[in-house]
């Protein structure tokens, strides 16, 4: 097992975003299932979003189709790291004001090609960042917090520049498909480069 | 950590505390006449720098609000240190200008709160904020760089440089201003950090002003606040809360995000100490035309107009080309804030290198702060000791609205 730095994965991705392999409105047929390029991706075609995952199994695979739906989530002191390219995390506090836990099981904006939910581990006696499988359980009446250092939304495959004071848009996906869509601002941060260990999270070979 | 009374801008500690605005011997001075004088009630019962540290400790903090009709640090009681921060925008964009004022807009939020900014690794450092404060200003070069020249307020004009300045580098017009105001240095020190971090991307820092003042209220009975040449600080200034603090500071007309601002002119003065230090202390209380030992006029004690007094030769006891003399204001129309601080930059190329972080607001410069200069580089005769070194000059927009920033109206 290898740990790969931000570099090497934000190569990987960008090459992946070349060759098209990324496109979150792209309206190709997702099988529920089946396997996917990147875990963060989004897809929504008949009016069902399909979210690609790590299973439990390892595998990178696509979501059943989420009917959509309106998420009673909200972000307090959201932010986002500014980055021009590669990949940058967006943390603060998810809050749920209901009675019942909300899972978040992926991030969409349009900032990045895909968005996945990470965690720290420890791994080989280095924290990394993984890929938390199965999303943010945010607690009934309660709050998730995103961290550099801890849990947090990672873009990846930047898209276009996010520039310190833009407001970068970033709309949450509830395991049962609902959305909410705040904005986040974006803040010059030094910090947030953990080291990546992408065979945990995406799965992917990158020999 | 909250205070107990709602408004601080009218708090008693407040209003005295204001008293220490005024200088009463950096030149650009100006002295209402005594007729015309608001002054504060008998300073009894003061708190003293003592019970400001007590009120630190035991976490009474003075916090000021960040979202306000104006922007604090100005109508606000005044904090120990003061820091102006002088920036240039890297780029000529609008958006570049727009995120500048976001970010520190949001940055002030939660920093004059106590809390920290989004993304800070030391928050510990953020929780003290009695009496902190941020406010922002913008240059004519912040306009032309975003795209609004067409947005400059009739009223702010660049202040000229008067015949006896000698501006040094860097202390020139800039861009913008960050005035970040705190009685823990340490607490103003992190506050700056974070700014600058968060600017980084956007603008550049051209020069850091940092002031200082001795710590409690204004009082004539203790003078705790002297400049570096021992003059306690004037006493005659507009009130805060006072409808003559609105006339003399607030711009009352314009566009939604200029109503309730004022007009900054920021001068760097350095005193000539080693110059000073020639003239015994009745010579430089001629040259002031005030006792050192209390600040009050050379002729206090004499009935009538203070200004009309003579001595037994028939001399005016205050000098013709008196400091006091040729800076008082005939009338509210030449009355300005000032809110000076002292700097010390120690021993610079074997000269002292001291003076003050010269801040003054006004809503109509020319009208307020021109025409005094104007006055005091002609003939006073304090200005052989005083020199000006830095100048500039910032328009402050009104305070940010719940949950917007400062200067938003310029973008939407």
């Amino acid at each position: 097992m290898r740990l790969f730095t931000r570099t090497a994965i934000a190569v990987v991705a960008a090459s992946i975003a070349t060759a098209g392999l990324i496109a979150p409105a792209q309206a190709a047929g997702a099988k529920p299932g089946a396997s996917c390029a990147m875990s963060g991706m989004v897809m929504t075609a008949k009016n069902l979003t399909y979210v690609c995952q790590k299973s439990t199994a390892g595998k990178t695979v696509w979501s059943q189709g989420l009917k959509p739906g309106k998420a009673p989530l909200t972000i307090k002191d959201g932010w986002a790291k500014a980055a021009d390219t590669g990949m940058s995390g967006a943390f603060g506090m998810i809050m749920n004001p209901t009675t019942k836990p909300i899972t978040v099981i992926g991030a969409t904006s349009p900032y990045a090609k895909a968005i996945q939910t990470h965690e720290m581990v420890m791994k080989d006696g280095a924290m990394v960042m993984s890929e938390k499988p199965g999303g943010f359980v945010i607690p009934a009446k309660g709050s998730f917090e995103l961290k550099p250092g801890g849990n947090h939304l990672m873009f990846m495959g930047i898209t276009k520049p996010i520039k310190a004071g833009a407001l970068v848009p970033l709309t949450l996906i509830t395991k049962d498909g609902a959305t909410v869509t705040v904005k986040v601002m974006a803040k010059p941060y030094v910090g947030a480069n953990e080291t990546y260990d992408p065979n945990a999270s995406t799965g992917m070979s990158m020999g | 950590m909250t205070d107990s009374n709602p408004d601080p801008r009218i708090t008693r500690r407040g209003i005295l505390a204001a008293g220490g605005a005024a200088l009463l011997g950096a030149a650009g001075g100006v002295v209402i006449g005594r007729a015309s004088a608001s002054e504060p009630d008998a300073p009894t019962a003061m708190p003293t720098a003592a019970s400001t540290s007590e009120a630190v400790a035991s976490g009474e903090a003075t916090l000021l609000p960040f979202y306000d009709d104006h922007q604090a640090g100005v109508e606000t009681e005044e904090a120990d240190f003061q820091t102006f921060l002088g920036l240039d925008l890297r780029n000529a964009s609008r958006d570049d200008a727009d995120a500048v004022l976001r970010l520190v807009s949001d940055d002030a939020a939660r920093l004059t709160q106590g809390q920290p900014i989004l993304g800070d690794a030391m928050p510990e450092l953020a929780a003290n904020a009695d009496l902190m404060s941020i406010a922002v200003g913008l240059g004519h070069g912040f306009f032309r760089k975003a795209g609004l020249e067409h947005a400059i307020p009739a009223e702010f004009v660049e202040i000229p440089a008067f015949e006896n300045d000698t501006f040094e580098d860097p202390w020139t017009q800039t861009d913008l201003v960050l005035q970040i105001g705190a009685n823990d240095p340490t607490a103003l020190s992190h506050a700056v950090r974070m700014l600058t971090r968060d600017l980084s991307t956007l603008a550049d820092v051209r020069w850091q002003q940092d002031g200082f003042r001795a710590p409690g209220t204004m009082d004539l009975g203790t003078h705790a606040r002297r400049n570096l040449m021992g003059w306690p600080e004037g006493k005659h200034f507009p009130v805060p809360g006072t409808q003559d603090f609105a006339d003399v500071v607030w711009i009352q007309e314009g566009p939604d995000w200029l109503v309730g601002g004022t007009i900054l002119v920021l001068r760097r003065m350095r005193m000539e100490l080693d110059l000073w230090d020639r003239l015994d202390r009745s010579a430089q209380e001629t040259v002031v035309g005030r006792r050192l030992s209390d600040g009050e006029l050379l002729s206090a004690d004499a009935p009538g107009d203070p200004f009309e007094a003579v001595d037994d030769l028939g001399l005016p006891v205050i000098p013709m080309d008196a400091h006091v003399r040729i800076a008082r204001a005939d009338s509210l129309d030449g009355v300005i804030l000032r809110r000076p601080y002292n700097y010390d930059m120690g021993i610079v190329d074997g000269r002292n290198d001291v003076g003050l972080v010269f801040a003054t607001y006004q809503r109509d410069p020319a009208k307020q702060f021109i025409a005094t200069q104007a006055r005091l580089t002609k003939s006073d005769a304090f200005r052989k000791w005083i020199t000006a070194i830095g100048s500039a000059t910032y328009v402050f927009p009104a305070g940010a609205k719940d949950g917007g920033y400062i200067g938003e109206g310029l973008f939407t």
